[in-house]
């Protein structure tokens, strides 16, 4: 009996605490690393990072098309070397520090001048590197208060869709001078929401933006909270200790679509999952060999199977909600006959031996990379094709696939910044067959790669959406890759949460979020 | 005892040292290149390189070991190579929620421990005896994962009694002092949030306190059965004493060492072993954070997180041989 009244007493306590004012939990498998955009480079750090800083520039709901951010408009000198932007009036970082020139080139130059006073932290700027930025950009330079402009060392289009990504997000240069190594852990920015407390792996709690330039957030506080068991995580949102969470198990789509409380959001994902041939061994040099290999592959039957419907078949090495995708691609169907005659005609009848590699670890592209190879392992025999199935611990895989050590490797990709570029240039461009290599098919094509130079040299997005349906048509005809899947992206919300919208890179806003009543 | 202690500690440093040895070269030899596993996808040469350069890696290890070594003994454990962040802040992050739910996972484990061993050895050969014995072979063989999702679906689904998950409810606010949140919500004067803070820790406490309690019940059975059939005993109950004197006073007493000595182990078991219950409960301790550490192959971190923990249970080992003095006075430590 007494424990009973405990518990009542217990249960009363808490009951009385709850609600306090209008909050938003959003449920995620894992904790943020660290909260300094131009640091972070996992996708735990920058969903929360979405929400306290912005970009100069942002993308248009739900698409890849540029919008402004905090830059109001912006314009490429005649030869496309010099980029002016123009700033955002009357915006205040949320310690009070103006927005203005000064900031934007505090935040950028950051991350390539070596004698930058914060140039030197604890850790690298990753992204900044693994985008080429010190290949593109010159200098950043203030011309006015709210003028900027930004020095290529050639003209490169796709360096616009790098300014939305959380990298270049503009920083408060007091915080930054204020905290220094530790500003990971104090963020400030300009963004809807500001930062309150962080709980390592626990929760990150913001809270609405008093002085937001935009439109004010519907919501009072949002907090991110981490559980990691998938399971435990959807009966938190069956129960309303969550409102959203990301990240299905596609176990859990009937019971989510089955609870008139929560609705379903999917999309397709801005990825491709693929398989690769190394066109430096033997026998994918032959072009009726790689196109008998992309008929042999049921991607219907993975994507049942693997995905349970979670995904897209691929015909392009682009995802579809990307611009410029290329509908007209017809894509290799399945069709085993077909392929046994394309490999006679290489003079393989009987078909051949060789290794397919495959991923230990699942990736967002390709949760179950082992069985994905199985299956495909299956498919080839039925064409004669014996593939053995080569497997390594992740961080070995990635070195040995990267110095082409494979016959057929699986791996994927997911898009950075929107760009057709992000995806063609660096994954089948033959300058991404240097060592360590993104292109592991060694796919050179000298066609190819004078389209995606002439469309990096563009800044007409109407020309450069011609160059990238071009390129896509030239790498289909060659079949360096059976692309596989773009696997699709959902989330689950209480459905009295309304306003969410996924966007393609996977980024998490919350500034348009309400709560019904 | 205060040589014996002083020795004792004195003896922590080899073992300490042993330990760092082992942990260096194990997360350095495995295979899987730390700045391979952190670039992924987007490593390219120059990135890698200056990622190694960055953390070191491309010395050669010996140089690696003495600078890290170095570092340790001005008690500098280094940063997390994921994080960028103190591991030692890191750890402190943490470790009290770890310290939390062991000692809350450990009282459940005693009262019920003692409490079924005592009760089935007194009533030797009756159901009593026989309901204990075979609830607590199943609570050493049940796996935690499922322990811990039927305890959710159970007690916190189908009978919403406590929460899901999470050390907190999402709208409780507790100023961190010493991170053991039942302590500051104390502090603070914050009843509703303590009993908050006791409300999520319930589920995951009986979770990881399961097999301890099993382990526990039967040592505290063997023993007092073993005591039991000692001449003292015979003589305190020769004497006329209470069952209740003889039991509790006489007996159990010298039955306690081996208990004492199970409980001291299952603490340490604990420390290191409550990653399953972690993760079922989103409890943010140090279990998990060291196996996301391996993934990440986050060398500073394992090295340190494992230094810690290790340190923690030779600690305990040591109060637990204290202890014994106290238990059975016939125990002398060193020449006094």
């Amino acid at each position: 009996m007494a424990r009973y009244l405990f518990l009542a007493i217990l249960m009363l306590i808490t009951a009385c605490g709850q609600q306090t004012g209008r909050t938003v939990v959003f449920g995620r498998g894992g904790d943020s690393v660290g909260l300094d955009p131009a640091l972070e480079t996992d996708g735990e750090s920058f969903k929360v990072c979405d929400n306290i800083y912005e970009t100069l520039i942002a993308f248009l709901p739900e698409r890849t098309d540029l919008a402004p951010g905090l830059a109001t408009s912006w314009q490429a000198s005649e030869d496309g070397l010099i980029w002016t932007f123009k700033l955002r009036e009357n915006v205040v970082f949320h310690d009070g520090t103006p927005f203005n020139a000064d900031a934007v080139v505090f935040s950028l130059a950051r991350q390539f001048k070596p004698d930058h006073p914060f140039h030197k932290v604890e850790g690298a700027y990753q992204y900044w590197s693994s985008m080429s930025m010190s290949d593109i950009v010159k200098d950043v330079r203030k011309i006015d208060d709210l003028t900027v402009s930004v020095d290529l060392k050639r003209p490169n289009a796709p360096f616009l869709a790098n300014l939305t990504m959380n990298f270049c997000a503009i920083v408060s240069p007091t915080a930054v001078e204020k905290w220094g190594a530790d500003f990971a852990r104090h963020p400030v920015g300009t963004g809807p929401f500001r930062f309150v407390e962080w709980i390592k792996d626990d929760r990150v709690v913001l809270e609405r933006n008093p002085d937001y330039w935009g439109p004010a957030p519907k919501i009072d506080r949002l907090i991110f909270r981490s559980i990691p068991e998938n399971s435990v995580r959807l009966i938190a949102l069956t129960q309303g200790s969550i409102d959203g969470m990301d990240n299905l198990v596609p176990d859990f789509l009937p019971t989510i679509e089955a609870d008139e409380n929560l609705t379903l959001l999917s999309q397709p994902g801005m990825n491709v999952g693929y398989l690769a041939m190394n066109m430096d061994k033997e026998p994918f040099q032959d072009l009726n060999v790689r196109r008998a290999i992309n008929h042999a592959i049921n991607k219907q039957s993975l994507i049942d199977n693997l995905y349970q419907g979670l995904a897209i078949p691929a015909v392009n090495p682009i995802p579809p909600t990307l611009w410029s995708y290329r509908q007209e691609t017809p894509g290799y169907e399945y069709d085993p006959e077909k392929a046994r005659a394309l490999l006679s005609d290489a003079g393989f009848p009987d078909g051949f031996k060789t290794t397919l590699w495959a991923m230990p670890v699942p990736r967002p592209y390709m949760p179950q990379p082992q069985k994905i190879a199985q299956a495909i392992q299956a498919d080839l025999q039925i064409v004669g094709i014996e593939a053995e199935i080569v497997t390594y611990e992740w961080g070995t895989y990635l070195d040995k696939v990267q110095r082409g050590q494979h016959d057929m490797a699986l791996l994927g990709w997911t898009g950075d910044n929107g760009d057709p570029d992000n995806f063609l240039y660096v994954l089948l461009d033959k300058s991404a067959t240097q060592m360590p290599a993104n292109n592991i098919s060694f796919y050179r094509s000298d066609p190819l790669h004078d389209v995606l130079v002439a469309a990096q040299k563009e800044s007409d997005k109407a020309k450069r959406t011609a160059l990238y349906q071009q390129a896509q048509e030239i790498v289909f005809h060659d079949a360096p890759w059976v692309p596989l899947v773009h696997a699709t992206q959902t989330a689950a919300f209480r459905t009295r949460v309304k306003g969410f919208k996924l966007h393609p890179t996977g980024s998490k806003w919350f500034h348009d979020v309400m709560i019904e009543e | 005892m205060h040589i014996y202690i002083l020795k004792r500690l004195l003896a922590l440093i080899p073992t300490l040292l042993g330990i760092t040895v082992l942990v260096f070269f194990m997360v350095h030899l495995v295979p899987g290149d730390p700045a391979q596993i952190m670039l992924g996808e987007r490593a390219s040469a120059e990135s890698l390189a200056a990622l190694r350069r960055d953390l070191g890696l491309d010395q050669p290890l010996h140089i690696q070991f003495g600078r890290y070594l170095s570092d340790l003994l001005q008690g500098d454990l280094g940063r997390s190579i994921k994080s960028h962040e103190r591991v030692s802040v890191e750890l402190m992050a943490r470790f009290p929620a770890t310290m939390e739910l062991t000692f809350a996972s450990m009282v459940f484990a005693c009262i019920l421990g003692i409490g079924a061993g005592v009760a089935s050895a007194v009533r030797r050969g009756t159901w009593w005896d026989y309901i204990g014995m075979t609830a607590s072979l199943a609570g050493v063989s049940v796996p935690i994962f499922w322990l811990g999702l039927l305890l959710i679906l159970a007690l916190a689904v189908s009978l919403p009694l406590f929460p899901v998950s999470g050390r907190l409810s999402s709208h409780v606010f507790i100023p961190t002092w010493t991170g053991f949140y039942l302590i500051d919500s104390l502090i603070a004067g914050d009843l509703p949030s303590f009993g908050d803070a006791l409300w999520h820790l319930i589920l995951p406490g009986i979770t990881l306190g399961t097999v301890p309690a099993a382990v526990i019940a039967r040592m505290t059975r063997s023993s007092l059965l073993e005591v039991l059939r000692e001449d003292y005993v015979r003589t305190a109950w020769a004497k006329g004493l209470s069952e209740r004197v003889v039991i509790l006073r006489h007996a159990l007493k010298n039955a306690f060492i081996p208990v004492l000595t199970v409980i001291s182990l299952q603490f340490g078991y604990l420390l290191g072993g409550a990653v399953l219950t972690e993760s079922i409960f989103a409890w943010p301790g140090v279990g998990r954070w060291l196996l996301l550490s391996v993934y990440a192959r986050d060398f500073r971190a394992i090295q340190g997180g494992v230094i810690i923990v290790a340190t923690t249970f030779v600690l305990i080992n040591l109060i637990a041989d204290l202890l014994y003095a106290w238990l059975d006075p016939r125990i002398k430590y060193g020449k006094e």
